[in-house]
């Protein structure tokens, strides 16, 4: 039982540090394959919370479909966006504070917030986190944000291809 | 399975994805430090479905993913 307490944080410490290689890297392609990282110890995560589908689904939306499109717009764009999307570099004691303020204003909301809420186990059921149970609570409980989510998707569709036949 | 480190780890995710936001040198950085923060937040809607033992947590997830996507 001791040594499953310490695999999340073996998980999480490579995750931290993936992320961290992220935001790091110079390199936009070395970042993509620090973030597939990430994803990868994500889904692992997942596998520990018994959330199984989701794992699935992590490594097969985010790493096989996501992280592609952005390998193929690192290879198409390579020297415009070296021109146009140029940022100026900000302070680095500036960033930290944020980071810092952030990470502590997440700390006492979590404290001050969510004092009330229930800790409590409860029983996992039998089959959590499997594609048919999840199928079930999709299709007959959030049946109408699941339609919601397919408009988006149309409307990206219809927007990439207006997007697409305007540069041409 | 205890969900402690779960919540830590998202939230130091998270802060990390908005040093990212805020520190971009590249439009690509700043796409990515936007999924870094959607997946912490994928995270512990995972972890506090599991605590709860509902499924309902999963499902956000499932959205969360669908939008980010576009």
């Amino acid at each position: 039982m001791s040594a499953a307490n310490f695999v999340p944080w073996i998980l999480g410490a490579i995750l931290i540090m993936s992320s961290l290689g992220v935001i790091l890297v110079r390199n936009p392609v070395h970042a993509s394959l620090s973030f597939l990282l990430t994803l990868l110890m994500l889904a692992a995560l997942y596998l520990q919370l018994s959330a199984q589908f989701i794992a699935v689904m992590q490594v097969l939306i985010y790493a096989g479909a996501i992280l592609v499109i952005f390998m193929f717009v690192i290879v198409l764009f390579q020297d415009a966006h070296q021109q146009i999307v140029r940022f100026p570099p900000k302070s680095v004691p500036l960033l930290l504070l944020v980071a810092g303020v952030s990470f502590l204003l997440a700390l006492v909301f979590l404290g001050v917030r969510f004092t009330g809420f229930s800790t409590t186990r409860a029983g996992l059921p039998e089959d959590f986190g499997t594609a048919q149970s999840l199928g079930r609570v999709l299709y007959l409980d959030f049946f109408f944000p699941f339609e919601a989510v397919i408009l988006l998707f149309l409307v990206a569709l219809v927007g990439a291809f207006y997007i697409g036949k305007k540069g041409s | 399975m205890d969900i402690s480190p779960m919540i830590f780890i998202s939230m130091a995710m998270f802060a990390i994805g908005v040093v990212g936001v805020l520190a971009k040198r590249n439009a690509l950085i700043f796409f990515l430090s936007i999924e870094l923060m959607l997946n912490s937040a994928n995270l512990l809607f995972v972890a506090f479905a599991n605590l709860w033992g509902n499924q309902i947590g999963l499902v956000w997830v499932f959205f969360c993913v669908g939008s980010s996507c576009c």
